[in-house]
C-alpha cells in the first residue's frame, strides 16, 4: 500500500464517521466524499463506466494541487452519494472549464496553474521542430460548425457549390470527394473556415507524436493510425481529417490526465513522473504512442498544418459472444492488462510504474 | 451489425426506454451524460444522442415521441431563476430540440421562453441564434413572422459572425413559417419582403452578396423547386444589374424566360415603412443604389397609403 500523504487529507479527502471505507483515488488510498459515486460507477453493467472509474481511481497525475482544484470544482459531487453521478460531472467539467480559449481569463483549465505539474516543461520540452499529429471525425466537427453563417458561407465558395454540406455520413463522404478532386488547397481552406467556425470554444486537441504512428496518406486509410493512438471514438468507415505540425506551433504541451478526458473510457492514465500520456492501442501486439493535449490551432496556422482526409476501418474488435457486454468488459479487461505489461516494459523509470501497476492489480 | 451500429444499440436502447415511459426527468438526465456509454472524449452527450436520433437505427415514431418528451423540458425553463438554470444544459436542450419534429407543445414552450429572454435583458444565458434556430424550426404557425421580418432589418447584424448568423437564423425562420393562407407553397410576400430587406441591410458590406447567396440555398432547401422555376421567378423581379438578381443567376443560372415585369409585389406596405426608418436614421450608410431601388420599388407598389411615412412626407 502506498504510504498516504497527509497533505493530500487535508484537502478534502475528509474521513466520513461511521464509514471508514478507504480506497483509491488519484493513486492515493484513503477516504473521500467521491467513493460513494465511483463506487456506483464500478459496479454498473456498462463496461465503460467500469473503465471510467478505475481510471479516476489510478491516476497518477493529479497532484494535490490539481486536486483541490477538481474537489472544490462545483460540477463534481459535493458529498457522500451513491446517486451523484460522475459521468455526469465530468462531461459537465469538460464542457463548462476546459472549452475556453487558452489564453481567456479564466483560461481552461488543463491551463490554469492548478495543472501546472502536468505542463510539458520548457528545459524537457521536444524540440520545436518535432511534429505531432491531431486527428478528428469530420461529421463532429462539421455538425458544430454548421451552426455558423459564415462558415456556411465559406464551404459555398470552397466548394465551388451553392450547397451546404450535411454533418451526415453521406454528407461527410460527398464533401471529402469534392475537396479531394478539388485538391489540397481546397483542404487547406476548409481546414481554416473550420477552425473559425468552432470558434473560443473548441476543445483542446489530443495530439500524438507524429513518428509513432504510420504516415497518412491523403486519401486513403488511416486505421492503423487510429488504432494505435487508442482513438476509439470513430466509427467504422468514417472520415477524418488529420493535422500534422510542429510542436512550435502547438504551443505548451499537456500530459493529459483523466480529467481532460472526459466520458472516455478507452483513455489509460499515463505512469507516474512519465513525460507524455502513452495511448493505450486498441488492439493486440502494436507499440504505443506518447500523446499529449494542447490548445487547439486556429486560423492560418489550421490550414497549413492540415494534411488531408482519410478513412478509418474498423477501429477495435470485440471477441467473439452474443453479449455486446460481456465482450465489451472482456475486450477492456485483456486490453488493459496487456498495456499494463507494456508500460512495464518500455517505461525508463520502471520500478515505479511497476510498483503502481501491482498496486491497482493491473499486471494479473 | 456494423461498429457504428453496434455503438448506438445502448444509446438506443436508453433513448428507446426513456421515451417509452415519458421520462423527461430521465432524459434531462441524460443529456448530461447519464446512462450513456462512456466512449467519446470528443462528442458531447447531446451529439451522441441527436447523431442515434436521427440515424437509422431511430424511426420517425420515436422522433416524434421524443418532440413531445422535449415540451415538458423546455416549458420548465425559467431564466428568472439563476440558481436553476444552467446555460450548458440550455445550450444542448436546444440543439436537440432544434433537430426534432415539430410539435405545437414545444413551440409554445418555446415562445414563452423567447419572451422570457426578452424581459430577462439583464442575463443573456441563451445565445440568440440557438433559440432563434429552435424557434425556427419548431415553428408551428406564423405568429413570429413579423418578428424574423423585423430582425432581417437590423444593419447591426451584417457587421459581425455572431450578427450573421443570427441574419441567418431570422432568413430560415422567415421562409419556414407557414403560409398565412395556409397554402403549401411559399409565401412569396414575406420572401420578397425578407430578401429586400437583406438586401439593404447588407448594402456596402463585403459578405452581402454571399449573405443573399446563401438565403437562396436555404430558400432551395425550403421549398425545393425546379432551378429554372426560381430563376424565373426572381428574373421576373430583379434585372441582373440588380444584386439580388446577380445572386440569383448565380444560385440558379440564367432564367430561360426573363422578363422585367414584377409578377408579385416586391414589398409590402410594412416592410417598406421599415426600411424607410432605417433609411432615415443615422445608423446606416446605405448605398444609393439601394436607396433609390428601395424607393422606386415602394414607388411601384403604389405604397403611400394614409400614415405611412412615405405618404407624410416625414422622411
Amino acid at each position: 500500500m502506498k504510504q498516504t500523504d497527509d497533505k493530500r487529507d487535508m484537502l478534502g479527502a475528509t474521513q466520513r464517521e461511521g464509514t471508514p471505507k478507504n480506497a483509491y483515488l488519484f493513486d492515493q488510498e484513503r477516504s473521500h466524499k467521491w467513493h460513494d459515486a465511483l463506487d456506483n460507477l464500478e459496479s454498473s453493467r456498462e463496461p465503460t463506466m467500469v473503465a471510467l472509474a478505475k481510471n479516476w481511481r489510478i491516476d497518477p497525475r493529479i497532484d494535490a494541487e490539481r486536486e483541490r482544484n477538481l474537489v472544490a470544482n462545483p460540477c463534481f459531487p459535493s458529498g457522500y452519494s451513491k446517486r451523484s453521478s460522475f459521468v455526469a460531472a465530468t462531461t459537465d467539467y469538460l464542457a463548462r472549464y476546459h472549452c475556453r480559449p487558452e489564453t481567456g481569463s479564466p483560461p481552461p483549465d488543463y491551463a490554469s496553474g492548478a495543472n501546472k505539474s502536468n505542463a510539458v516543461p520548457l528545459n524537457k520540452a521536444p524540440s520545436k521542430s518535432c511534429e505531432l499529429l491531431h486527428m478528428a471525425s469530420i461529421k463532429t466537427l462539421l455538425f458544430r460548425a454548421l451552426k455558423s453563417a459564415d462558415f456556411k458561407m465559406a464551404m459555398m465558395r470552397i466548394t465551388g457549390t451553392m450547397s451546404i454540406p450535411e454533418a451526415t455520413t453521406p454528407g461527410v463522404h460527398h464533401l471529402v470527394e469534392v475537396l479531394l478532386k478539388r485538391g489540397l488547397g481546397s483542404i487547406a481552406e476548409f481546414a481554416n473556415a473550420l477552425s473559425r467556425g468552432l470558434g473560443e470554444t473548441e476543445p483542446h486537441w489530443w495530439a500524438t507524436f507524429a513518428t509513432d504512428v504510420p504516415d497518412l496518406p491523403n486519401g486513403g486509410y488511416w486505421t492503423e493510425a487510429v488504432r494505435k493512438t487508442g482513438t476509439a471514438e470513430f466509427k467504422d468507415n468514417e472520415w477524418l481529417v488529420a493535422w500534422k505540425y510542429t510542436v512550435e506551433l502547438a504551443g505548451q504541451l499537456y500530459r493529459p490526465t483523466v480529467a481532460e478526458a472526459g466520458r472516455y473510457a478507452f483513455h489509460f492514465p499515463s505512469p507516474p513522473n512519465s513525460l507524455y500520456g502513452i495511448a493505450m492501442p486498441l488492439a493486440e501486439n502494436m507499440t504505443c504512442a506518447r500523446e499529449v493535449i494542447h490548445a487547439p490551432l486556429k486560423g492560418d496556422f489550421s490550414a497549413r498544418s492540415c494534411l488531408g482526409f482519410g478513412r478509418v476501418g474498423n477501429p477495435y474488435s470485440l471477441p467473439p459472444g452474443s453479449d455486446k457486454n460481456t465482450r465489451l468488459r472482456k475486450w477492456f479487461e485483456s486490453r488493459r492488462r496487456e498495456h499494463s505489461h507494456t508500460l512495464a516494459a518500455i517505461v525508463t523509470n520502471q520500478d515505479e510504474t511497476i510498483d503502481w501497476l501491482n498496486r491497482h492489480g493491473l499486471r494479473k | 451489425m456494423s461498429k457504428e451500429e453496434l455503438d448506438r444499440v445502448p444509446i438506443m436502447e436508453q433513448i428507446r426506454d426513456t421515451v417509452g415511459q415519458r421520462d423527461h426527468g430521465r432524459l434531462k438526465s441524460m443529456l448530461y451524460g447519464e446512462g450513456l456509454p462512456a466512449m467519446s472524449r470528443t462528442t458531447t452527450p447531446v451529439e451522441d444522442i441527436i447523431d442515434a436520433v436521427l440515424s437509422s437505427q431511430s424511426n420517425n415514431e420515436l422522433r416524434f415521441s421524443m418532440s413531445a418528451l422535449v415540451a415538458s423540458l423546455v416549458s420548465e425553463l425559467d431564466l428568472e431563476s439563476e440558481h436553476s438554470i444552467d446555460a450548458v444544459y440550455v445550450h444542448d436542450l436546444l440543439q436537440l430540440v432544434s433537430c426534432l419534429p415539430r410539435n405545437e407543445a414545444t413551440f409554445a414552450a418555446l415562445t414563452g421562453l423567447f419572451k422570457q429572454q426578452q424581459d430577462n435583458r439583464t442575463s443573456p444565458i441563451i445565445e440568440r441564434s440557438l433559440l432563434w434556430k429552435a424557434l425556427a424550426e419548431q415553428q408551428t404557425d406564423s405568429r413570429l413572422r413579423d418578428y424574423w421580418l423585423q430582425n432581417l432589418t437590423n444593419p447591426e447584424l451584417i457587421e459581425t459572425e455572431r450578427g450573421r448568423t443570427e441574419l441567418n437564423e431570422s432568413w430560415r425562420g422567415l421562409i419556414r413559417s407557414t403560409p398565412k393562407s395556409g397554402e403549401n407553397g411559399p409565401d412569396y410576400t414575406a420572401i420578397n419582403d425578407g430578401l429586400v430587406s437583406l438586401a439593404l441591410v447588407t448594402a456596402g458590406n463585403e459578405m452581402s452578396e454571399s449573405c443573399i447567396k446563401l438565403a437562396f440555398v436555404e430558400l432551395n432547401y425550403a421549398f425545393p423547386r425546379d432551378d429554372n422555376d426560381w430563376a424565373k421567378h426572381f428574373a421576373g423581379i430583379y434585372d441582373d444589374s440588380h444584386i439580388i438578381g446577380q445572386a440569383a443567376i448565380a444560385v440558379w443560372g440564367r432564367s430561360s424566360q426573363t422578363t422585367l415585369e414584377p409578377t408579385t409585389p416586391v414589398l409590402s406596405p410594412d416592410s417598406t415603412v421599415r426600411l424607410f426608418q432605417i433609411l432615415h436614421g443615422d445608423r446606416i450608410v446605405v448605398h444609393p443604389l439601394y436607396a433609390i431601388t428601395a424607393i422606386m420599388l415602394a414607388i411601384h407598389n403604389k405604397n403611400f397609403a394614409p400614415g405611412n411615412e412615405f405618404a407624410t412626407g416625414r422622411f
